[in-house]
């Protein structure tokens, strides 16, 4: 029983934490990534 | 096996995507803070991406597929201590306050600068060798998971996505690594845990899963309080050690830290990383527990890659292709760049005399070299190669313990001196190399004896040579 609870919970808790860590860097890295871009001054600018 | 030509063109989009973002950053100033630190303008989330696309490939394929055997259970138990062990390097904060305070580019150069050159060559010859025979051992896994992807020779698909990891690593450096790893997480992220629902609901679901892994718990329960056991607690407690060891000292994770913008964006990143692993080696436990279901007469990383084509449905094949050549390119980039870095700025400009000191340009042009060499080195020794674990386990186990002792004695001992530093690395690699090699003793008991004997011989050997090597700081 507390083998199957440890189960349980550690798959659980995986899925769970990694889809908050996921949307939480995909959603606030992408003004991350735009922001590095810019500050390089590459020739296309993201105005 | 299943690859449609839409997969491919999926595959190709892929690989031009990455190269065109890696090459596109690379048309900047060419210094060796731009290179090697992407200017020190990683923000907190960026980095966090960056973390965990570098470290899930080692995590989840290298440990899991390059054992041999598949061993669900270990992983489940090893994703804890991982966690465990990460968290508290990160709530520690050795790995990304302390460099950053003493305003250090390299695990290397904090070494050096406690120890001096000979401590820190010595530590780049020492950390080189873990990665290349990591790289080596990443590329072997990787070309048997493709061998079943592809249902060919992977000999083309390897070759192609090393050279396009080594073309934007040795243009952009650090900025082109930081970038793609971006890319690359918006797919593994999704493809990787998605496979590992596919591959539970292709073994019978939970409960089937839950069933396979009570049975292997079973059979390893009589053995568990022994020393032997690969499931007990003291190899869960000396994983955890080890797993403490690796962060504290491993390039990789401070030239990720030294290259955030802030402190606190450091600080956070690695927080992230670290909890997003607990998930990388839970998802590869699951699979791997279906993989008994599903394919249950191969082995190793094929038996992986079996059982997601086995279990993902026909259309997104494609997309876990892309997801497997993000895990691979953003590993291979990583380490690509700290082998290039540690050869170039640990261990070529040390062996140079005082007065003939390269400059900026100079040290690019070695790193670039060291990139090429590593690329080179660890795909002669890795392609085909299935032997690589057991030099690979030796080579971490004592980088692992002597650079943490290093890095800790460094930090907090005034009285540590450079006889202690090398004596640390060579200590803990003799005992691993006598115990396992000569005497046959299992990893558990050589690990742990490494990692006492590293700690022992730093405190030891500073005692003795205090007064003979240099004063005391």
């Amino acid at each position: 029983m507390g083998f199957k609870m440890f189960c349980e919970f550690t798959i659980g808790f995986a899925f769970g934490s990694f889809l908050c860590i996921y949307l939480n860097v995909i959603m606030k890295g992408a003004p991350e990534i735009i922001r590095m871009l810019k500050s390089l001054r590459l020739p296309v600018s993201f105005r | 096996m299943r690859i449609l030509p839409a997969d491919y063109i999926i595959m190709a989009v892929y690989l031009v995507i990455v190269i065109s973002l890696g090459v596109y950053v690379s048309n900047q100033g060419e210094s060796a803070v731009h290179m090697l630190l992407a200017d020190r303008q990683i923000g907190l989330y960026s980095l966090a991406a960056s973390f965990i696309a570098t470290e899930w490939g080692t995590i989840s394929l290298v440990f899991q597929a390059g054992a041999g055997g598949l061993n669900p259970l270990r992983q489940l138990y090893a994703a804890w201590a991982l966690l465990a062990a990460f968290l508290i390097a990160g709530f520690w904060g050795i790995p990304t306050i302390t460099p950053r305070r003493k305003k250090l580019m390299t695990a290397g150069e904090i070494i050096g600068e406690r120890f001096g050159k000979t401590a820190r060559i010595i530590f780049g010859v020492f950390m080189s060798g873990v990665y290349i025979l990591l790289l080596g051992a990443l590329l072997s896994a990787f070309s048997r998971m493709f061998a079943v992807f592809l249902g060919t020779s992977p000999a083309f698909m390897m070759l192609l996505m090393v050279l396009v990891a080594v073309v934007y690593t040795v243009s952009g450096g650090m900025w082109s690594v930081v970038l793609t790893s971006y890319i690359h997480v918006f797919v593994i992220g999704v493809m990787i845990p998605v496979s590992a629902l596919f591959s539970m609901k292709a073994a019978g679901g939970f409960d089937a899963l839950f069933t396979e892994l009570a049975e292997i718990e079973a059979k390893a329960a009589p053995a568990a309080a022994t020393l032997a056991s690969d499931t007990g607690p003291a190899a869960i407690f000396i994983k955890f050690l080890l797993f403490l060891c690796a962060a504290l000292c491993f390039p990789t994770i401070y030239a990720r830290a030294c290259s955030a913008r802030s402190v606190g964006a450091s600080y956070k990143g690695f927080l992230l990383g670290a909890i997003s692993m607990l998930g990388c080696a839970v998802f590869s436990s699951v699979i791997a527990a279906s993989a008994a279901a599903v394919s249950p007469k191969a082995a190793g990383a094929a038996a992986f890659a079996k059982t997601i084509v086995a279990s993902t449905p026909k259309g997104l094949t494609g997309l876990m292709c892309a997801a497997s050549m993000g895990i691979f390119m953003s590993g291979c980039s990583a380490y690509y760049l700290a082998v290039g870095r540690m050869l170039s700025k640990d261990v070529a400009e040390q062996l140079l005399p005082e007065n003939k000191k390269p400059g900026d340009a100079d040290s690019i042009k070695f790193l670039r070299v060291g990139v090429i060499l590593s690329a080179l080195i660890s795909f002669i020794i890795g392609y085909r190669s299935d032997n690589l674990t057991a030099v690979l386990t030796f080579f971490l186990t004592a980088a692992a313990s002597g650079g943490a002792a290093c890095t800790l004695a460094g930090v907090y001992w005034k009285k540590a001196t450079k006889a202690g530093a090398a004596g640390s690395f060579l200590a803990g690699g003799t005992f691993y190399a006598a115990a396992r090699f000569y005497f046959h003793r299992g990893y558990n008991v050589a690990a742990f004896g490494a990692v006492i004997f590293s700690f022992a011989a730093m405190a030891a050997l500073s005692l003795i040579f205090a007064n003979k090597t240099e004063r005391a700081v």
